[in-house]
Parts: structure tokens; C-alpha cells; sequence
């Protein structure tokens, strides 16, 4: 068996028991509220990270306008996303943002 | 002669797929790249198969970047299940919301759980139908995902594909995260997470996150107490 299989069987594997086992002892097991709230948290902060980390790559691997159209873009669909707007509202913010930038970025 | 009955989808279904088949715009152009990775693996089979069985992209590019750095077996190991170990918390929360749930529908759901699945299902599924959102949702970035990889390991490398990630991963992230900060213990969250993670950028991979998800978990405990003890 070659490293990548094993890596990606063995990844995998540790992966499904880290995704199921809670599913499969919730019968069993009852999160209290305040348990439940932390492991939210955590998740939300999980997330804040991976987006925190992504930002942070549209800095370094783009420059000038385009970083900004790109920043501009992100805070627009933050806006709309903070307001309680839906996924598609969100994203169609966000996309137009940056097609409208970008195109005034080229013509500029 | 009865008319044989048309089995519609449910409301809830739709939603949740048509709410994950718009993320998936954006999240396509990562897919892709994860799939560029696998295609120019070693062994392209073994790599692409790690869509559905790591079904993560940033786990996926850890193993498989350690793989071509030529780490050991057991760093790459490491570093992948580091990397998913947000998972369990995600897992733990969306169990207790499909308690009640047969365990062959949540042995399946279990290996659906991702990052934009649980902040969909946590943000906006009905109280009525997290079970068809669930579903609608999940099985929609399951094959949509896959079918990215899949393109970009056959396609092969691209230098556009990484301009249209560094745009669309961010703002489907930010479109995830959002409908979170909305509460102040949310908010919390969000600042310790995003501040954390900037911090420990630099360690191994998994670690980061981590660390952020301890500190988001503390910022939450100390909003809440500051807001009871303000009450």
C-alpha cells in the first residue's frame, strides 16, 4: 500500500469517528445547555479562524486595488450577513462588490 | 386506475440545498485546487478518494501537501486529524439537534459534517425540518464537492482557479460567519476565534484553530457571565 492511501485511509478514518461518535452516543448521552453552548462557541470560533487565516492570504498574495476590491467585497457581505440577509443575499452582495470594483479598478 | 403519487422534496429540503448550491459558487474554485493537489500526487487514485473519505478541504491540502514535503506517515496523520478536529465540536452540537433520529440516518449524517454544513444547519435551519434541511443541504455540497476535486484533478494546474479562491473561500466564510456575530456572545466568538487564529498562524497545521476554538469558548463563557451578572 503506497503513503498516500494509507495517510488518506488512515486520515479518513480518524475523521468519520471524530464526526460520528457524538452522533451515534447522542441517544445515550444528553449535552447539558451549557455544554452545548460552549462546543458552539467553540465552532463559531473554528470558523472565525479558517475566515480570519483567508483574509489574512488575500493580503499577501494580492496588492493594491485588487486587495481592496477583494477587502470591500468582504465587508459588504459582512454588512449584508450581519443584517440577517439570506445566503443568496449575502453572496450576491459580496460578488457584485467585487465585479463592480474590479471592473472600476481596470477602467481607472 | 389510480395516478401513481409524485413524492415532492420538502420545503425544508430546498432550502437547504438551495442555500448550500449558492456557497457552492463559491467554495467550487477551492474544490478545484484540492483537486489540482490529488491530481498531481503520486498516487492520483488514493489522493482524489480522500474527497469523500477526509471530505475536508484544508485537512485534505494538510495531507497532502505533507505527503509531497515528504513528511512521515504519522506527521502527515497528525496533522490531518489535527486540522479536523474542529469536527467533533461541530458534530456534538448538530447530534443533539437529530437526537431522535434513527442511528443508520445519523451514522450517515455524521460523515456529511463540515464547516458549512453545521453553520447553516446551526444559523438558519427551520426548528420543523433540520432533518431534510440536513439532508438538502449536505448531500448538495457532498456531490458538488466531490465533482469540484474531481474537475481539478483532471483539469490540472491553473493559475486563474487561485485567483478565484483567494475571493470566493473568504466570502463564503464570511457568509457563514456572519449570521453568528449577530449576538453579543457570538460576536465574541468571532473577535477571540479571528484574533487567535491571525496569532498562530504560523504553527503546525491544526494547531491554530485549536487554540482559537478554546478562546472563542472562553470569550462566550465570559460574555455570558458579564451579561448575567449585568441582569
Amino acid at each position: 500500500m503506497s503513503a498516500v492511501w494509507a495517510a488518506v485511509l488512515l486520515v479518513g478514518a480518524g475523521s468519520y469517528l471524530l464526526r460520528a461518535a457524538p452522533f451515534l452516543l447522542a441517544h445515550r448521552l444528553v449535552v447539558p445547555d451549557r455544554m452545548a453552548g460552549v462546543l458552539r462557541d467553540a465552532g463559531i470560533a473554528a470558523l472565525a479562524a479558517l475566515l480570519a487565516t483567508s483574509v489574512a492570504r488575500v493580503g499577501v498574495q494580492s496588492a493594491g486595488a485588487e486587495r481592496a476590491v477583494v477587502l470591500l467585497a468582504l465587508l459588504s457581505a459582512a454588512v449584508a450577513g450581519l443584517a440577517g440577509r439570506s445566503v443568496h443575499a449575502v453572496l450576491l452582495v459580496g460578488g457584485a462588490v467585487y465585479v463592480v470594483g474590479s471592473m472600476a479598478a481596470t477602467a481607472l | 386506475m389510480t395516478a401513481p403519487s409524485l413524492v415532492l422534496p420538502s420545503r425544508a429540503f430546498l432550502d437547504g440545498a438551495s442555500a448550500m448550491a449558492a456557497l457552492l459558487v463559491g467554495l467550487v474554485p477551492f474544490g478545484l485546487i484540492v483537486g489540482m493537489a490529488a491530481g498531481a500526487s503520486d498516487a492520483p487514485v488514493a489522493a482524489v478518494a480522500g474527497t469523500w473519505l477526509i471530505y475536508s478541504g484544508s485537512a485534505h491540502l494538510a495531507v497532502l501537501g505533507g505527503l509531497s514535503a515528504g513528511e512521515g506517515l504519522l506527521a502527515v496523520v497528525a496533522a490531518g486529524l489535527s486540522v479536523n478536529v474542529r469536527l467533533l465540536a461541530y458534530s456534538a452540537t448538530l447530534s443533539a439537534r437529530l437526537r431522535h433520529e434513527t442511528t443508520r440516518f445519523r451514522a450517515l449524517a455524521a460523515a456529511l459534517v463540515v464547516d458549512p454544513l453545521w453553520a447553516l444547519v446551526t444559523a438558519r435551519a427551520p426548528a420543523d425540518g433540520v432533518r431534510r434541511y440536513y439532508l438538502g443541504a449536505g448531500l448538495v455540497l457532498w456531490f458538488g464537492w466531490a465533482a469540484a476535486v474531481g474537475t481539478g484533478a483532471v483539469l490540472g494546474q491553473h493559475a486563474a482557479l487561485a485567483q478565484a479562491a483567494a475571493v470566493g473561500v473568504p466570502l463564503c466564510m464570511v457568509t457563514l460567519v456572519a449570521p453568528h456575530a449577530r449576538s453579543r456572545r457570538g460576536a465574541a466568538c468571532v473577535g477571540a476565534g479571528a484574533a487567535v487564529g491571525l496569532l498562530s498562524a504560523g504553527l503546525p497545521a491544526g494547531t491554530g484553530v485549536l487554540a482559537s476554538m478554546v478562546a472563542g469558548a472562553l470569550a462566550g463563557a465570559v460574555v455570558t457571565a458579564l451579561v448575567r451578572r449585568a441582569a
